[in-house]
């Protein structure tokens, strides 16, 4: 500058600036509008809206949106918008719960699950009772422990008889019960001692600690009466409705209670949940008065149960469904232990030489592979064993066929995809790990701690949340996988759901890819959109799951 | 790596407490140390012979030799980046935990040196307790911090109790007595520190070392842990790294002062290197003319 104090008054000039906010800003909104319209155009088929009658958005305008509309702006003035929204999603959190559930049952047959309730019983009651006789920490967990390997595995006595009390400490509870006892009872009653018997005692407990030990008492009694109640209602069947009120209407029952009680001056915020609530029931009566017809949607009851059919209106995505959440439980089950393992080696144990950061910029790099690639990992490994399935090798004298895993099946497939999202369950768990400040550990060793006690006792707590968080959001992108499926044979059609690990099975993106290829336009158009609908839930669920997860923690820590 | 550790010489108020002793050194120490009597002499626990420390080819500490007597505050000054917080994490060998650290020479816990081969690093900690520069407390309630200690070494005995005589003697129970299981974290600073200091006495170690304890504090937490540490000298000994020379007057009975190289220049009764130190460049960076 020429001269030695510019005039202060001459502005800047700070055109580029400008231009360079605006590019970016038109940059995002171009890439939201793309992406809203695409979403908007899966609506549009899945649900298709435009098949109802008009009055029907009428009544529901007048009686659901614009009140809640009024008192959210109402409340948001206050606050007190937030609360109530959460208010609401405990019961859809529950009626997630009860589909997960009965999606259960259909993989494990039904007295397994009572053997198995029955028989984790016993150490349950055992810790319940050590705990209140007020028994040392070590004897209590050494009591539970051996009883409970006996009552669950029974003790390996070659040549004992297998009846009577004998057999019973023999085989073990679960095994017992499945072999000598002969009725099941039925789905209402093992749903009653196995859930709600639980949850009537944790509503007990809860409410003891909080207010009195009558108190305790009168919400186990409610508990159970609501149990029974379901007995006496003919519109479900009433192991549903058992299901239902355990999962959905206690935990809702819970919620208000606590914040009711504990937020004594936030009481106004249930106003949003309630209106919501009786606008949604007042609408489902004017319309069902009026008999107006709502819009026909792909996405209904039906297709969520239903097995895919050749013709569009009775097609289902059940199986579907029911391999991707079992896809899911394979995809955890392996891809977490390894992939927090090897996070936490890396970074806890590791020297930092060469050989090291050679393992660590190739994880890095694998994050990058292509999924087909893990595919054929997966058929290579898993089903060929590398080309050895088929040949016979000889062992200690004995001659062994190698035999690969069936193709197709649940654990394949599951497996194929956790080589894919091991890398990022690796990258993210050492993030999370990193990020624990380098003083607590300094703290915990100048205590005389080990680097395991470490480790168990500071880095892993405080990590957790991270490790979480990013395992989810792994297997989030897990549930959408194709390719790796594809590769290692898996059906793209299956009129069944899978019965086991080893069963064949089909998953959400292969189903609705199947689907783009039928010459009917109803499935190319309804039912492929309902099926894409129906896997973005899944996705935000997940998703919702790693925030709430992450969030739960972070509050706990502080 | 994850122990990579950063040399915790860069104190945010390195220049502040400089400051302050340009303005009123001389009268400051006088008042502190008049009537400074002559420290209890005690058997000695640490004894360093030439003891050297390199980080890679950078050698941190050079031929140290010193002896700290049993139940006394002994503080080691200096200015930044002397080698002062190196050397006080050679007796607990938290260097070992840096890849790159070396150590050579003898450095003597209780006669036994405690960098022979037969020497458990984790067992030492267990017996030299250590507070750092910055308060640390674990993310957990205040009694699981002050327990962890008891847990990791497997003590046994009547936690309730020996939680309560921890935090006494840190002077904190009076203010947390009542809230034992809510977060260490939602504490202030100077209580966090005092905190850290109950953590690191509950297992009851037979030194206590202190990384510059006070530096993150404000006047009154310091002041308190100066209170502390006084109290603290009848059961430990004490062994206290700070940069703040007044601090060092008012609670130590020794003094080491150690200048730029990782070179120990003198070692002796706080009152002697204060009023009368043997080198000149003591007493300059004493007076405040230089660190």
């Amino acid at each position: 500058m020429a001269t030695e104090h510019a005039d202060t008054t001459t502005a800047v000039s700070r055109t580029r600036g400008v231009v360079f906010r605006y590019v970016l800003l038109v940059a995002t909104l171009s890439a939201l509008a793309s992406l809203g319209l695409l979403l908007a155009n899966v609506a549009v088929d899945a649900f298709d809206p435009l098949s109802a009658d008009p009055s029907w958005y009428l009544i529901y305008l007048c009686t659901l949106v614009v009140p809640s509309l009024l008192v959210g702006w109402g409340l948001r003035r206050h606050e007190l918008l937030v609360g109530g929204i959460e208010a609401l999603f405990v019961p859809i959190g529950g009626l997630f719960g009860a589909g997960a559930l009965f999606l259960l049952f259909e993989v494990i047959p039904f007295n397994v699950w009572f053997a198995w309730a029955v028989g984790i019983a016993v150490p349950a009651a055992i810790w319940l009772l050590t705990t209140i006789a007020g028994t040392s920490g070590r004897v209590r967990a050494g009591l539970t422990l051996g009883v409970g390997a006996v009552a669950l595995i029974g003790l390996p006595l070659p040549g004992v008889s297998t009846t009577g009390a004998v057999g019973l400490l023999t085989m073990g509870v679960p095994a017992y019960i499945q072999r000598r006892v002969y009725t099941i009872p039925n789905y209402y009653l093992t749903y009653l001692l196995t859930l709600a018997v639980p949850i009537a005692l944790l509503v007990g407990h809860q409410l003891r600690k909080r207010v009195s030990f009558t108190a305790g008492l009168t919400g186990t009694g409610l508990v159970v009466i609501a149990s029974l109640a379901v007995l006496f209602q003919t519109v479900v069947y009433t192991y549903v409705a058992l299901v239902l009120v355990l999962l959905v209407l206690v935990p809702t029952a819970w919620y208000c209670y606590t914040q009711w009680h504990d937020h004594p001056a936030d009481r106004l915020q249930f106003a949003f949940p309630v209106t919501v609530l009786i606008g949604a029931g007042l609408g489902r009566i004017a319309v069902w008065v009026l008999s107006i017809s709502g819009p026909n949607s792909w996405v209904d009851l039906q297709f969520l149960q239903d097995a895919p059919t050749r013709y569009a209106e009775s097609a289902g995505l059940n199986p579907a469904l029911v391999g991707s959440l079992l896809l899911m439980v394979v995809v955890i089950a392996t891809s977490f232990p390894l992939g927090v393992g090897a996070a936490v080696y890396l970074e806890e144990y590791a020297p930092d030489n060469g050989f090291t950061r050679l393992i660590q910029l190739n994880i890095s790099n694998l994050a990058g592979v292509p999924s087909v690639v893990y595919g054929l990992l997966g058929l290579g490994l898993f089903i060929n064993l590398g080309g050895m399935s088929g040949e016979s090798i000889s062992l200690f004298g004995q001659t062994i066929t190698l035999q690969g895993m069936p193709t197709g099946s649940v654990l394949v497939g599951g497996m194929a995809i956790s080589l894919l999202i091991l890398p990022i369950v690796i990258i993210s768990s050492q993030e999370a790990i990193r990020s624990v400040p380098e003083s607590l550990r300094q703290a915990s060793f100048g205590m005389g701690a080990t680097r395991w006690q470490t480790v168990k006792h500071v880095v892993l707590p405080r990590s957790v949340p991270g490790i979480l968080t990013g395992t989810i959001l792994a297997v989030g992108r897990a549930v959408g996988e194709t390719a790796p499926l594809i590769m290692v044979l898996a059906a793209s059609y299956s009129s069944s759901p899978p019965a086991g690990l080893l069963d064949k099975a089909t998953a959400l993106p292969l189903q609705v890819y199947s689907w783009a290829f039928e010459p009917d336009p109803a499935f190319r158009h309804g039912v492929l959109a309902a099926g894409v609908v129906v896997m973005i839930v899944v996705l935000l669920v997940i998703n919702s799951i790693a925030i709430i997860v992450r969030n739960k923690y972070e509050a706990k820590q502080q | 790596m994850t122990e990579g550790h950063s040399e915790p010489e860069t104190e945010p108020n390195t220049t502040t407490d400089t400051e302050t002793m340009t303005d009123d050194a001389d009268d400051e120490l006088k008042t502190h140390t008049a009537g400074f009597e002559s420290p209890p002499t005690g058997e000695t626990i640490i004894e360093a012979e030439d003891v050297n420390v390199w980080y890679d080819d950078d050698r941190a500490l050079e031929d140290i030799s010193m002896a700290v007597p049993e139940h006394n505050v002994t503080a080691i000054i200096g200015p930044s980046g002397c080698g002062k917080s190196t050397f006080l994490r050679c007796i607990n060998r938290m260097n070992d935990l840096i890849d790159d650290a070396r150590v050579d020479g003898t450095l003597r816990l209780a006669g036994k040196d405690v960098y022979d081969a037969d020497v458990d690093p984790v067992a030492l900690r267990r017996r030299v307790g250590m507070v750092f520069q910055k308060p640390n407390p674990f993310p957990k309630s205040i009694y699981d911090n002050v327990t962890y200690g008891l847990e990791m070494q497997g003590i046994d005995g009547d936690y309730d109790a020996i939680v309560e005589d921890a935090l006494r003697e840190a002077a904190l129970w009076d203010e947390v007595s009542d809230q034992l299981h809510e977060s260490g974290l939602e504490l202030s600073g100077g209580q966090q520190q005092r905190l850290c200091i109950a953590r690191a006495i509950a297992p009851d170690p037979e030194v206590l070392l202190m990384d510059e304890p006070a530096s993150a504090l404000d006047p009154v937490a310091t002041s308190q842990i100066e209170d502390l540490i006084a109290d603290l000298a009848e059961e430990y000994t004490v062994v206290i790294v700070t940069h703040n020379m007044q601090q060092a007057a008012r609670i130590s009975d020794k003094t080491a002062v150690f200048l730029t190289g990782g070179k120990l220049v003198e070692f002796d009764d706080t009152q002697k290197i204060f009023e009368n130190p043997e080198h000149q460049r003591v007493e300059d960076y004493i007076t405040g003319k230089f660190g």
